[in-house]
């Protein structure tokens, strides 16, 4: 179960009070398990987790753990729902499941991936860091209103997190285009980047909205992704 | 007239009868549908999304088309049937057509019975009770299955009513507006339901193209132009040009738009921000051809392109306002009104070519 892993870190890494704890209960020690608590399997960190059996002071209190677990326990959530969400070769319903747990630090991550890696090269870098940060995030924003415009039903915050997942490709496009100078590489790659990017957000846009008008909420989906391999291309 | 807006869902239990059985109505979009497996019974996946759209469409379209002109009204049907509705508005026997959208209101219209339908006719500016016209474009009598007036003004799904188009509207006003620009009748063709979609991304497409256009021409003027020593990486582009575009074409279409309203209110004119936002919208979709014509730095052809796509624009945007504008109390104000729109205009089209294709020629 994927989603354990965030509960995996705090397993490896048992308290010695949850130890010392376990010797003087008569209960018998069952390894806390949070698939019947909590059923996303996803704790944020700082939550109690209240094992349902009833365990005194066995709960994980991610608390007390290292700066470096808590890092990199949201840094493994980041990757795990950027493989469910970008790479999804499984079938889309473990994407919604994905989706449920929506964090914005994915999006924020690869946002300011994006417009830093894009104003690297440029001749004002702090113009074009802003326009790539407003573009992208006011971008967003608009699209997820354009759907719910539309007669759609989408989730504020669910649409804003895929669609900053989905922006991975765009950096892998965008650092490509930083490092490499010649120009056939980047006109093989910013396309390839740009459908990849809308082959993973295009079904849940487009999902979301009625047939009849699913273009019209595809359309500046596209169109953002477009204008930003662009501005990767021309770097 | 025999709808009762009181009426609920099973009828008045008789005195002796045996009252019928209250079968909650057959749709799709309750029935779980198992082809795709669920997990944790969450509703949300796009498998579900798309069976719901298509299971709730026919079981509509099919009762609707099976009760065009009803006047008395099968009480297990009513909930889900929409013509109560429609036959309200005067004109009875229009075959309810709405495609109910999912999550809106087709769910909640399906658990409770129809209040009074005079409620669900106000909504938005596109509120149905259009004329039935054929027209691809117009309203075409479409409803919006809820009232989006009583959402509170922050609340985005108040504004649903001017989003109120499907694909094939959106085309076929762009058409309309770009090719046909010598009627007219843009706004007798949106009948009553202007959109705010194709202004808004009409203007972002023509952002970015000119942007995009632009630059390209800038890298060619320099590719011309270029010493042969010059070493090939010290082109860059203008970030500028960006923000540019963004200000001017958000600017032209949303604040001389705002004028504009506010010139003909004083004057009485009757057009609606969203009217006017339409036309303008739509008139500068005319720029996005020409752009990549523009690209070419040959300085004759930019010019007559530019000019040309100007000309049709700005004719079309004065032929739809015409009429209004004549019968508003401007009288002998229209004269400078409509050289202010024209003025305007040729002021968008000459920023357009000085600003993104001038460049020195040989």
């Amino acid at each position: 179960m994927s989603f354990l892993g965030g509960n995996a870190a705090g397993f490896g890494q048992p308290g010695r009070r949850d130890d010392v704890e376990r010797l003087f209960t008569s209960d018998p020690s069952v390894p806390v398990s949070t698939a019947a608590g909590n059923s996303s399997g996803y704790v944020a960190p700082g939550d109690d987790v209240s094992p349902p059996l009833g365990f005194g002071a066995a709960d994980q209190n991610t608390l007390d753990e290292p700066v470096w677990e808590t890092a990199k326990r949201d840094l493994r959530r980041i990757y795990k729902n950027l493989v469910m969400v970008v790479f999804p070769f499984k079938d889309r319903s473990q994407q919604s499941a994905a989706l449920r747990n929506w964090d914005l630090w994915g999006p924020m991550i690869f946002t300011l991936g994006l417009a830093i890696a894009l104003s690297l090269g440029a001749a004002t870098a702090s113009k074009t860091f802003s326009l790539v940060f407003a573009l992208v995030s006011v971008g967003a924003i608009a699209l997820t209103v354009n759907v719910v415009l539309l007669g759609g039903t989408i989730g504020f915050f669910q649409s804003l997190c895929l669609l900053g997942y989905c922006l991975f490709p765009m950096d892998v496009a965008a650092i490509v285009c930083v490092t490499v100078d010649i120009m056939l590489v980047r006109w093989i790659v910013v396309p390839i980047m740009v459908v990849w990017a809308s082959w993973a957000s295009i079904p849940f846009i487009g999902g979301a909205v009625p047939t009849n008008r699913r273009a019209l909420a595809v359309y500046p989906l596209v169109l953002l992704y477009v204008a930003v391999g662009w501005l990767a291309l021309i770097t | 007239m025999d709808n009762n807006p009181f009426a609920t869902s099973s009828p008045p239990p008789v005195f002796g009868e045996q009252t019928p059985a209250y079968s909650p109505p057959n749709t799709g979009a309750w029935q779980r549908n198992d082809s795709v497996p669920l997990e944790d019974d969450e509703p949300f996946t796009t498998a579900h999304l798309a069976a719901a759209n298509e299971a709730v469409v026919p079981a509509v379209s099919g009762r609707s088309a099976a009760a065009p002109s009803h006047t008395t009204l099968d009480f297990t049907e009513s909930t889900t049937a929409l013509p109560s509705s429609q036959s309200l508005s005067g004109k009875v026997g229009q075959p309810a057509s709405p495609v109910p959208r999912i999550g809106s209101a087709a769910d909640t219209r399906l658990l409770s019975s129809s209040p009074g339908p005079s409620a669900r006719l106000d909504g938005g500016s596109g509120g149905g009770g259009g004329l039935p016209s054929g027209n691809a474009g117009g309203a075409a009598g479409r409803a919006l299955e809820e009232d989006p007036s009583k959402f509170a003004f922050y609340n985005i799904k108040r504004y649903r009513g001017l989003f109120n188009v499907d694909t094939s509207d959106v085309l076929a006003r762009l058409m309309h507006a770009v090719l046909l620009f010598f009627r007219g009748d843009f706004l007798e063709y949106v009948d009553g339901n202007p959109d705010l979609y194709g202004p808004f991304w009409v203007a972002s497409t023509l952002i970015f193209v000119t942007a995009a256009t632009g630059t390209l021409a800038s890298y060619i003027d320099w590719v011309r132009h270029a010493t042969p020593g010059e070493e090939h990486g010290s082109w860059t582009y203008d970030v500028d040009k960006v923000g540019g575009s963004f200000a001017l074409f958000y600017g032209y279409v949303g604040l001389v738009g705002l004028a504009l309203w506010g010139v003909l209110k004083w004057f009485k004119a009757g057009l609606s921000l969203a009217s006017i936002w339409c036309i303008y919208g739509y008139s500068v979709a005319a720029f996005i051809p020409i752009c990549f014509v523009c690209v070419v730095p040959v300085e004759i052809a930019r010019w007559a392109v530019v000019a040309a796509a100007t000309l049709t624009s700005g004719t079309f945007i004065l032929l739809s306002m015409r009429k209004h504008i004549q019968d508003s109390d401007a009288g002998a104000k229209a004269l400078p009104l409509y050289g202010t729109i024209i003025a305007l205009h040729a002021g968008l089209g000459l920023a357009l070519k000085f600003y993104f294709f001038a460049f020195p020629t040989l």
